[in-house]
């Protein structure tokens, strides 16, 4: 068969340069504009490859106090990164509307920030711009490189919704967190997989044997960590199989295929939505159920993994925070739906906007202490006096902070996925146990199979 | 590693690299005939799934029978961007075709999110997702009609350009557009039916696309660079290369991804695509490369 012959063709194509250095020298005058401009240059690019833009702003006036948000609002986590922002804007709007802080009300501005290298660039903006403090954000390494640059600029920087351990480990001065950090997902997901195998499974824990898929970020690759970490401390479970891939990948039949072989009791996932929803399509077409599956994170508690699973997503427990079907005395939600659905039309999901609403609700009450004064050491000071307990905030949430910056009494629950009485899916409570609705339990553990459940 | 779990992960690896063979044939096409690169690609893609998603939930019919619909579109839906976005650069620098393409890319990834919105949607098809047992391997059904796709509109498109008169004058444009229309052919008549041509198989991936994976408005990148791979892998130009590229590429993916890891996969294929870019700066091609040791020549 004769081909299809063309002209050649050639070209070079250089690529956006890229970096990820980050520089925690302090340099002074002329240093500091070549490197700012670079590190915009380079997030420009990153904008421009990465389809995100970033908006300039400017910092606040003397009868305000400046917020500046790092929240995705484009690419593939913008759904989480616009619930996370919503929940920061309703707190915002809530003091203004209560009188602001010390006379003082909340300006609040987002700037789409997706990457590591614009978070760099954003950072740099707000600081440019005399905004007073910054708040983020929803991946783990966009929250890690805008924290440094915080640090390096003099802002403070509260995280609010990222969760690697590194954004809190460095003794930064200017850096809080008030959700919780890896180490606490591991607590909580260790701590369910105990309480509900004893309940449904027929082996001793330390029996058991589990494995662990997660996407290579440093978000997968942190849970990972502080995971087996605890495992060896607490369960000693036997660990069969660790998988890691491109949270962008197009194909996870490899991964599947090996779980399936190592026939794990306990599989752990770890991801974000999209790789959670190929993850689990993939192991229902490859009919591979194992007894007791388990996903970490803002993967496995959303409306996609829903719509792409259906009923099969039943018996699927979820760490995280939720706000659905939890008894109210764990965690005193109040009227945080209904004020988002009047803000925004829809009720809040899966707890990312409560996670941030609490969050802000946190900084606001610092703020207070330290009467509106966001310079790193009034705040800082104010911030390590809380002493909130569990359960005062509306995600349950208390407010600590030790020496890294890190909220103690911040808390991850556990969810699974069951159908109410009309058949709907939803998720409800399951740990810790207090958190429970009266009327509801653990269910579908050991899993049926893909088949049955989707039935 | 059992014996089984390598036939699985050779089976769809072959159904991954059908799905990467349609993206890069309707790449391809564009490339042989028009001589330019469409950074926006992938964004047709998307367009293609988000298509096929919304003609399902409003009518419920098989993506697979959609496909009646939505290949006329996509060809359209071609024809329309050659005519109104690359046609006025086509004689511009190669710089400013590509910065039209990515500029082009931008503002329908844009338009996407504006549109669409940002959240995942994906297609719970019952039929999509059950499978079949070949040789201890489970295949859905999904997966097995990108393999039949690839390989009928391949052929179809083959036979399109060997035996019918405008398929001999895409050729012969494809070949010297000088010479063609000094020939009496209106080259710009041929180079929106081949953008057309390209993107209607864009619009054949969506069926099985849309039934296997997620939809986003980033969707389209994933796959567009691994079809730049498939397309130098396969001869710039050349479809059925593509073809057996894409397969190649699949396969590579799968078993690389089974015995040694995920994230290294893309690092093998990215090697084999700097390499064969390097012997075709050298050589030519790869033909040229393995005839010059026979001629006398050496590798050096």
């Amino acid at each position: 068969m004769p081909p299809f012959d063309v002209r050649n063709g050639s070209g070079s194509d250089s690529g956006p340069e890229h970096t990820d250095h980050a520089d925690t020298q302090e340099n002074g005058g002329r240093g500091i504009i070549h490197r700012r401009n670079f590190v915009k240059s380079v997030g420009a690019g990153a904008a421009l490859t990465g389809f995100a833009g970033c908006i300039g702003g400017g910092g606040g006036s003397d009868d305000t106090i400046s917020v500046g948000a790092i929240f995705p609002t484009t690419g593939s986590i913008a759904s989480l990164g616009k619930a996370e922002f919503h929940g920061i804007e309703l707190m915002v709007n809530q003091v203004n509307a209560n009188g602001g802080i010390n006379d003082k009300d909340l300006e609040l501005e987002n700037k789409d920030v997706s990457t590591p290298e614009e978070a760099q660039s954003a950072v740099l903006d707000y600081s440019d711009s005399g905004t007073d403090m910054v708040v983020g954000t929803t991946a783990s390494a966009v929250g890690r490189s805008a924290s440094r640059i915080a640090n390096r600029e003099g802002l403070v920087y509260t995280e609010t919704g990222a969760v690697a351990q590194e954004i809190t480990s460095n003794g930064q001065k200017n850096v809080f967190r008030t959700n919780p950090s890896t180490d606490v997902y591991a607590k909580n997901v260790l701590d369910a997989v105990q309480f509900m195998a004893k309940e449904k499974l027929d082996k001793p824990v330390s029996e058991l044997t589990w494995a662990h898929a997660h996407e290579d970020s440093v978000y997968g690759s942190s849970v990972d960590k502080y995971l087996t970490q605890r495992n060896k401390d607490t369960l000693q479970m036997e660990k069969v199989q660790e998988s890691s891939y491109p949270a962008d990948t197009n194909n996870l039949t490899p991964i599947i295929l090996k779980l399936k072989e190592k026939d794990p009791d306990i599989l752990l996932q770890t991801g974000y939505v999209n790789d959670t929803i190929l993850f689990w399509q993939t192991a229902r077409q490859q009919d591979y159920t194992p007894p007791f599956p388990f996903g970490i994170g803002s993967g496995t508690l959303n409306d996609s993994l829903k719509d792409a699973l259906g009923k099969g997503l039943r018996g699927i427990p979820a760490s995280g925070v939720n706000g659905t079907n939890t008894n109210p005395n764990f965690a005193p939600i109040g009227d945080f739906q209904s004020r988002y659905k009047d803000e925004y039309g829809t009720l809040a999901n899966w707890g990312f906007a409560l996670m941030t609403y609490t969050g802000m609700g946190i900084v606001r009450d610092i703020l207070k202490k330290s009467e509106g004064d966001t310079g790193i050491d009034a705040y800082a000071e104010a911030a390590m006096s809380m002493d909130e307990k569990i359960g005062t905030y509306p995600a349950g949430y208390g407010a600590k902070f030790n020496e890294n910056g890190q909220n103690t009494r911040a808390l991850y629950v556990t969810s699974q996925w069951q159908t109410n009485e009309s058949g709907d899916l939803e998720t409800y409570h399951v740990y810790p146990e207090a958190g429970q609705p009266e009327g509801t339990g653990i269910k579908y553990i050991p899993r049926p199979s893909w088949s049955e459940m989707s039935n | 590693m059992a014996e089984s779990l390598l036939v699985s992960a050779l089976i769809n690896g072959i159904a991954l690299g059908a799905i990467y063979a349609l993206i890069s044939i309707g790449l391809n096409i564009v490339f042989g005939v028009m001589d330019f690169v469409n950074f926006a690609h992938g964004e047709y893609i998307m367009l293609s799934m988000y298509g096929t998603f919304f003609l399902y939930k409003s009518t419920g019919l098989n993506p697979l029978i959609l496909l009646l619909v939505i290949v006329p579109l996509m060809f359209v839906i071609g024809v329309l961007t050659q005519r109104i976005v690359f046609q006025p650069v086509l004689d511009a620098p190669g710089t400013m075709q590509i910065f039209v393409s990515l500029g082009l890319l931008l503002i329908l990834q844009n338009a996407a999110l504006v549109v669409f919105g940002s959240e995942t949607r994906t297609l719970d098809l019952p039929w999509g997702s059950e499978t079949i047992t070949l040789i201890g391997a489970h295949i859905t059904y999904a997966r097995i009609s990108a393999i039949v796709l690839a390989v009928g509109a391949t052929a179809l498109l083959f036979a399109f350009l060997r035996y019918t008169h405008l398929g001999r004058v895409i050729r012969a444009t494809a070949q010297s557009p000088e010479g063609a229309e000094i020939v009496g052919v209106n080259t710009k008549y041929i180079y929106l039916i081949s953008f057309g041509l390209g993107l209607a198989l864009v619009g054949v991936a969506s069926a099985p696309l849309t039934m296997i994976y997620y939809i986003t408005p980033t969707v389209g990148v994933q796959f567009v660079l691994i079809s730049f791979v498939v397309v130098v892998l396969g001869g710039l130009g050349n479809l059925q290369g593509a073809l057996y590229a894409g397969f190649f590429i699949g396969i590579l993916e799968a078993v690389i991804s089974l015995y040694i890891g995920s994230q290294i996969a893309p690092a093998f294929y990215f090697a084999l695509f700097i390499a064969v870019l390097y012997i075709r700066s050298q050589y030519g091609s790869l033909s040229e490369l393995v005839r010059q040791p026979l001629n006398g020549g050496t590798l050096g």
